[in-house]
């Protein structure tokens, strides 16, 4: 079961290899193939333990790597939310690095630490004992740090530098959480600790130890007070980057808070609960940010807290099936918007929406961008019929008992459709061109809108009249503010940005990490 | 570390975890910066090497049969946990110099201003 991981991690390293003779294109053809393998793979192993789900109750492989004992080993797991995501991370990476290898500036190198981070996503999905988590889980840190600085421009740098350090503070957190759970029970592999936690008195110090892990995974996944990298990372980031890191790696930290929520449910539920608020939070914050943001790549980047901010309202109340639609839904249209909108943005040599705008109007863009951005767009808007709406639904039914969270889902409704609006608007004007992009990357882009649509197609029987109504009130709000956008004094007004202190994330991890689980 | 009372040594490591912590908020060098994340990553392993010697104190090899041994699963868990700090600081590093490359300098108040003067 552990193919998956080392296919890519081995097509990683012959890349790196061959990058001394310099065969980018050899390089490539390796990392492609590795990660389709690994995809294949995957799948294989999905399709065989759903048929094994169907006839054991927790649905659930468990496998100890390289044939060790239990008790010593490193537990493989594979349940539903493997099952699901981790074939559709394989083969999203997939289409996304086919884009990159269209595109000169990536050469074996990148092609090689672009393949050691999906084999460290993938082993993040896979982990079913908390240490391995995290050795996946730097892994896959110092992987994306690389990635992210790979222009070499100063701001991106930064943005790197800085995710890195609210990383490991972030991850020291973790370990003392992970010190102070195997102080109480003993063991490391999620399934064995359930058990124990469940049939005894569960002490304080374990709380806080929970509590500690669900804070430094919620920071990977830039849930509300820890979100303050994600926006530099991900909007200083390559294309191709900024979709691996919006639309994946967000979905293996999913992962791993799914599978440390499982222990805190039976062991400290009310940390859920702060973690449902929280949830709630991003999903409005995130959406507003986006909203108000002129940086078209932050515009998806705060999009992405906010749709995270869903994610974790579901997995808060225990809604997998909702959480997992949703994670699909998701990592197929932000990493297809951040291939668009990361192209556009180094066409015009800009990230300022206006100046797009103008560039796609003196210089026409790719044909291909076009229709694609337009359903990634209405899938992240959540237009009837296509994946977002769904997602969004099955999330909103299953927050019954949390009137609060619903709302607040609602309200951020609204600040989503008027970001997307935005980013839509820059290609208005523009005109299509029909020549010039590599075919690679057209076929990939052709590959994601179709995967959305088929997506959205799974649940179409949600769609209702009320429910269109509702969108179409919603987008005719955004337009108007949207309108309002275009006087600009009102505007500039409005987002001056703040100045931010270096480093204030990472205080903001730690100070609120401990206030909250202390007083819990 | 034997001479000193189980309580009082726990206490230190906590004392070393927070001059990391403290050294991360208040050092405006990056270089500052790295140096206080390696001593909180000391701190986190003498956590774990204290958790494991409190199961017993000797090696877990060559073995006569009565001694109580360390658990030895934390301490290759810390042999891991140091490889990856290993990795992280010499990235950290390698960033630092670029980053001092493209603005000439390592305080990072300064490198924000510098990147925000750019920006607008």
């Amino acid at each position: 079961m552990l193919t998956p991981v080392l296919l890519p991690l081995a097509g990683g390293t012959i890349a790196l290899i061959v990058s001394i003779v310099h065969w980018r294109r050899v390089a490539w053809a390796v990392v492609l193939t590795a990660i389709f393998a690994a995809a294949v793979v995957m799948g294989l192993n999905a399709a065989q333990a759903s048929a094994h789900a169907l006839s054991s109750a927790p649905g659930t492989v468990i496998q100890v790597a390289g044939g060790w004992s239990e008790r010593a080993g490193i537990v493989i797991v594979m349940d539903t939310a493997g099952v699901v995501l981790g074939p559709v991370v394989l083969i999203v990476a997939f289409l996304i690095l086919l884009t990159a290898a269209g595109q000169r500036q990536f050469g074996s190198v990148f092609a090689g630490v672009a393949a050691i981070t999906v084999a460290a996503m993938t082993g993040v999905i896979l982990s079913g004992d908390l240490f391995n988590l995290f050795v996946f889980f730097e892994a896959l840190s110092l992987g994306a740090v690389i990635l992210i600085a790979w222009e070499r421009r100063g701001p991106a740098l930064y943005a790197a530098l800085r995710y890195l350090v609210v990383g490991t503070v972030s991850i020291a957190f973790y370990l003392i959480g992970l010190l102070l759970v195997y102080r109480s029970t003993g063991e490391l592999a999620i399934h064995r600790i359930i058990p124990i936690l469940a049939g005894s008195e569960v002490t304080r110090g374990t709380t806080v130890g929970l509590g500690c892990m669900l804070a430094a995974v919620a920071t990977r996944g830039a849930i509300l007070p820890f979100h303050g990298w994600l926006p530099a990372a991900h909007g200083e980031a390559p294309a191709p980057v900024s979709a691996l890191l919006s639309g994946l790696m967000l979905k293996s930290a999913l992962v791993a808070l799914w599978r440390i929520s499982t222990i805190v449910r039976v062991a400290a539920p009310q940390l859920l609960e702060t973690l449902l608020v929280l949830g709630a939070l991003s999903a409005v914050a995130g959406a507003f940010a986006a909203a108000l943001e002129s940086d078209a790549k932050r515009v998806l980047a705060f999009s992405s807290i906010s749709q995270m901010g869903y994610l974790v309202t579901a997995l808060a109340v225990g809604a997998r099936e909702a959480m997992l639609y949703h994670a699909v839904g998701h990592a197929l249209f932000k990493s297809t918007l951040f291939l668009v909108i990361g192209a556009a943005v180094s066409r015009a040599g800009s990230h300022q929406l206006s100046e797009i705008g103008r560039v796609n109007r003196r210089d026409g863009y790719p044909w291909i961008e076009g229709p694609v951005l337009l359903i990634g767009a209405l899938a992240v808007a959540g237009a009837p019929g296509f994946s977002g709406f769904a997602g969004k639904q099955l999330i909103g039914a299953a927050l019954y008992s949390s009137p609060a969270a619903y709302l607040a889902l609602r309200i951020a409704a609204l600040g989503t459709v008027t970001a997307t609006m935005r980013l839509l608007l820059v290609y208005g004007n523009g005109r299509p061109r029909f020549s010039g992009a590599p075919m690679t990357t057209t076929a990939a882009l052709a590959a994601l809108a179709a995967a959305i649509l088929w997506h959205g197609g799974q649940h179409l029987h949600l769609v209702s009249p009320a429910a269109t109504v509702e969108f179409l009130i919603i987008l005719g709000v955004a337009a108007a503010m949207v309108a309002l956008s275009r006087i600009p004094r009102f505007w500039q007004f409005v987002t001056t940005p703040g100045r931010i202190r270096p480093g204030m994330d990472a205080v903001i991890v730690s100070v609120l990490a401990g206030i909250i689980l202390l007083i819990r | 570390m034997s001479f000193l009372p189980e309580g009082l040594r726990w206490y230190l490591a906590g004392a070393i975890f927070l001059v990391g912590l403290g050294g991360i908020f208040t050092n405006r060098r990056a270089v500052g910066k790295v140096i206080a994340l390696n001593i909180l990553n000391s701190a986190l392993v003498l956590f774990f090497i204290l958790l494991g010697s409190s199961a017993g104190d000797s090696a877990p090899i060559l073995f006569r049969g009565d001694e109580a041994a360390v658990d030895p699963l934390v301490q290759a868990l810390m042999l891991t946990a140091i490889v990856v700090g290993v990795c992280v600081t010499a990235l950290l590093l390698v960033l630092i110099q670029r980053l001092y490359d493209a603005t000439g300098t390592t305080d990072v108040d300064e490198i924000e201003r510098i990147l925000n003067e750019r920006r607008h």
